[in-house]
């Protein structure tokens, strides 16, 4: 993938991030959101891995998108205003904390994790294939992967004991 | 900073876990608190694969190049359930309260 192509993921990526959280609408924000999730998925395509990107594109941006929209679309269609410099200072407190977060995830990286990090962008490094992917998913991850079943499972009834009418004792 | 490098997407990665952070705290409204950390959650796979596709993989090493991916697939697991459960029980508070407003969710004030 080009260094154009990337920078222009990487820009969308984050321009929809900030659209995410200044949205005044939640159907915008969902909108948002959707551009961002797609972006992400470009950039794993650019970190040489086509199935995580296919199923960003799919699990992501299709099925959980649907789920939010279909969420906004049934509460709240009108406006939330924009609550700015009220509050208790509330926004100045999430911009501090959103600068702290991010001073400490640099510092984590560059001092932990950059350490290790070779530069390995010289070497030709051709896209993972699904199929050592998938040894790894069903060969030492296996019970991480069946443990995801059992997850799904349980918010599957979960939502359904949540989004159910009660019909027996309390009526 | 070449653009292909660690360093850009781990920089990509903590602006949009900033950016996360700072809409769960300063919006109102739950469902756009749960996109926020939704861009939390994807901030953390891209670090993720990131550091999959950067390092060293020497053989003599615990872990293997599918770590970080695993762990992007077990994410997406666990940000697609949450979403469920998430969005059910807003439901649930929107049926029973006719507000979505989490500032107007106070009982358990003392």
């Amino acid at each position: 993938m080009s260094e154009f192509l990337i920078v222009l993921a990487a820009l969308i990526t984050f321009g929809a991030a900030i659209g995410v959280i200044s949205s005044k609408e939640a159907v915008h924000s969902a909108l948002y959101l959707t551009v961002h999730l797609l972006g992400v998925a470009a950039l794993f395509l650019a970190l040489h891995h086509q199935f995580l990107a296919v199923a960003q594109m799919l699990v992501y941006a299709g099925a959980v998108m649907v789920v939010f929209i279909f969420a906004v679309t049934t509460l709240s269609p009108h406006e939330e205003p924009l609550k700015l410099l009220d509050q208790n200072g509330l926004p100045l407190v999430g911009v501090g904390a959103g600068i702290f977060a991010f001073i400490g995830l640099c510092w984590t990286f560059q001092n932990g994790a950059i350490a290790n990090v070779t530069n390995s962008t010289d070497a030709p490094v051709d896209l993972a294939p699904a199929s050592s992917f998938a040894y790894d998913l069903f060969g030492r991850f296996l019970l991480p992967f069946e443990g995801t079943a059992f997850l799904l499972l349980t918010a599957l009834i979960g939502a359904i004991i949540l989004g159910g009418r009660r019909q027996i004792g309390d009526g | 900073m070449t653009v292909n490098s660690p360093e850009f997407f781990l920089l990509l990665s903590a602006l949009v876990f900033a950016i996360g952070l700072i809409g769960l705290i300063i919006r109102r409204n739950p469902l756009v608190m749960f996109m926020s950390i939704e861009l939390m959650l994807n901030a953390s796979n891209l670090a993720f694969m990131t550091f999959s596709r950067f390092t060293d993989k020497t053989p003599g090493l615990q872990g293997g190049p599918a770590d970080g991916p695993v762990f992007t697939f077990v994410v997406m697991t666990i940000a697609a359930a949450e979403a469920v459960v998430g969005l059910a029980i807003i439901i649930t508070i929107f049926r029973n309260k006719r507000t979505v407003d989490v500032d107007a969710l106070a009982e358990l004030k003392g």
